[in-house]
């Protein structure tokens, strides 16, 4: 019995077994979301959550600006949003963006809902 | 640049992979490598996620102490083998300075062993001149967001540096060189060079770099600072931690891939593309895993990224804590109205506002996530507020920041002060200088003719 089957609404941060950002270069932020297995990972995919229109509410970018990619391997989905200003400029918040991950957390996956292409965003 | 074809049957090519200099490794780990006889021994020493305060600057970004413990271990074990010992991205930047305090760390090391070593180093410094006739020929394009080079910003830079790929690497250990200072490097350049001499096909060879080249992260358990071995066949390769009792699996691996890539499946590098989508891992033991399907896309024209530094200016900071939660309430007036007092008080002395800027981190409330930040419907009982400063010059910098002190711990903000203060001060003196502040002037990707030729190859006998 998996995590997914257990809990019928729960949030990125109980499904996923890793959740981590990073600097991908100077000029983007690159989320990476890896679950702990396949079925996890297709329930979340078919909740149809994880989605450029929640990534770009959460970060504040423009939608067209984000990069979605689905690794069937590793069971994981990778973000990649471009960073509000370039790495390590006058007013940077965090250098290596370790710590931008955070909004992701809380994130609500309905696995109860049939498959629906981009309901529900999460909060 | 060696022949990339493969020149006779592919024999078993072993490369040997530790972390980041200055991280340190397990020794025990490293001495189980040796005896596994690779036939390189290589190190990353470098990323550009610290900022380009270690490029603007020409620094280490780790101790020398610790440097010297790793090159030291990763030495004697090239001598013994008689095997080139290959680092990428010295110091840090792989800026000039950087790969010269390398050079003399090893030259130390190896008087110390009564050993002469062939040390190649290359140099990925990129002259102002060859930039400029690269910008004025359309040769330069920006990397993700950001804007065009312009000839301005190659005058501002402090240095500019290249990033290399496999061919000059290849070329110096052909050239009998006992260890490789390389200046910033493609990570996985560190490893394939030693592939494509021995034959290999360039996927291979640069898939099993991407998957050795930050060591010990391959494993479950980094803690262990387990090195990395990757054994390389026709058309697959393993990679397996040498430590007792560490393993790599599927997924280990496989996230090497992801690892600050913005995408994981198709990787750029200076002479192609890693195309990895129908790459597939098989666990073969506990502690093994074996990779095939990986793909390769040669470049048309080969490309070198470029990262620059320019000086932005001075910083000093201030860190002071707010526990009044009538100030708190209101923390955005607050700083207002501080910031406009400040503005005042620093014009007395003569300062022009544009020599100087100022912002408040405010630590407690969205110091770390500034506009995403989405926990904004509750009062933090206690903030922790950086005023960070940054001015022409440090002189500048310290006085403006030092002036901020008083200015807002003295400002009667809820009227009840009666010549007490807001800021309670964790350290005297209260002000720190912290030096220069660097930004990116460059960061973008030159296409060139021959990928060797942006780096200049001196090869020394110690």
């Amino acid at each position: 019995v998996t995590a997914a089957e257990n809990s019928p609404d729960c949030t990125l941060e109980t499904l996923a077994s890793i959740i981590k950002s990073n600097n991908a270069g100077a000029a983007s932020l690159t989320f990476d979301i890896v679950f702990p297995d396949s079925h996890t990972y297709d329930a979340v995919r078919s909740a149809g959550v994880i989605t450029p229109a929640l990534i770009a509410r959460l970060y504040r970018v423009r939608a067209e600006d984000i990069q979605l990619f689905h690794s069937d391997i590793l069971h994981a989905i990778k973000i990649t949003i471009p960073r509000q200003s370039p790495a390590g400029g006058v007013d940077e918040r965090d250098f290596d963006g370790t710590q931008q991950y955070v909004p992701l957390l809380g994130v609500k996956v309905d696995l109860g809902a049939p498959v629906a292409g981009q309901r529900g965003e999460g909060s | 640049m060696p022949n990339p074809q493969p020149k006779q049957p592919v024999m078993e090519t072993r490369l040997l992979a530790n972390c980041v200099v200055g991280l340190g490794f397990s020794r025990n780990g490293f001495d189980a490598a040796l005896q596994r006889e690779p036939h390189m021994i290589g190190c990353d020493a470098g990323t550009a996620d610290g900022g380009p305060g270690y490029l603007g600057s020409g620094r280490d970004s780790k101790s020398q102490i610790a440097v010297r413990r790793d090159l030291d271990l990763m030495i004697r074990g090239a001598r013994r083998l008689a095997v080139p010992l290959v680092i990428g991205s010295c110091g840090g930047a792989g800026a000039r300075p950087q790969v010269t305090a390398y050079l003399e760390t090893v030259t130390r090391i190896a008087r110390e062993l009564a050993w002469h070593p062939v040390v190649a180093r290359i140099d990925a410094e990129q002259h102002p001149a060859a930039l400029h006739r690269a910008v004025a020929d359309g040769a330069v394009s920006p990397l993700g967001h950001q804007r065009t080079l312009t000839h301005d910003d190659i005058d501002a830079s402090v240095r500019i540096v290249g990033m290399m790929g496999a061919g000059p690497i290849a070329t110096a250990i052909d050239a009998g060189a006992d260890i490789v200072l390389a200046g910033r490097c493609a990570d996985p350049a560190i490893y394939a060079a030693t592939a494509l001499l021995r034959g290999h096909d360039p996927a291979i060879a640069w898939h099993a770099g991407k998957s050795i080249d930050k060591g010990y992260l391959a494993t479950t358990t980094p803690e262990e600072g387990s090195p990395v071995l990757a054994r390389l066949a026709e058309g697959r390769f393993t990679v397996e931690p040498t430590k007792l009792g560490t393993v790599c699996t599927t997924t280990s691996i496989a996230a090497m891939t992801m690892y600050e890539n913005s995408d994981p499946f198709q990787i750029a590098q200076p002479s192609g593309v890693l195309d990895l989508a129908s790459a597939a891992y098989h666990q073969v033991d506990r502690r093994t895993v074996e990779v095939t399907g990986s793909r390769w896309r040669p470049a048309s024209t080969p490309s070198v990224k470029l990262e620059g530094a320019k000086l932005t200016g001075y910083r000093a900071i201030l860190i002071a804590g707010i526990r009044d939660h009538r100030v708190i309430e209101r923390l955005d007036t607050f700083l207002h109205e501080v910031k406009t007092l400040l503005e005042r008080g620093v014009a007395s002395l003569g300062v022009p506002r544009s020599d100087w800027s100022v912002q408040f981190r405010c630590y407690g409330r969205d110091a770390v996530l500034g506009p995403a930040e989405f926990q904004t419907d509750y009062q933090p009982h206690e903030i922790g507020l950086v005023i960070d400063v940054v001015a022409r010059t440090q002189e500048l910098a310290v006085a403006v920041a030092g002036r901020s002190g008083p200015i807002g711990s003295r400002y009667n903000f809820t009227g009840k002060l009666g010549g007490g203060g807001n800021y309670a001060y964790p350290f005297s003196p209260s002000t720190i200088a912290a030096g220069p502040v660097y930004e990116w002037s460059a960061w973008h990707v030159m296409e060139v003719a021959d990928e060797s030729a942006p780096f200049a190859t001196e090869v020394i006998r110690l």
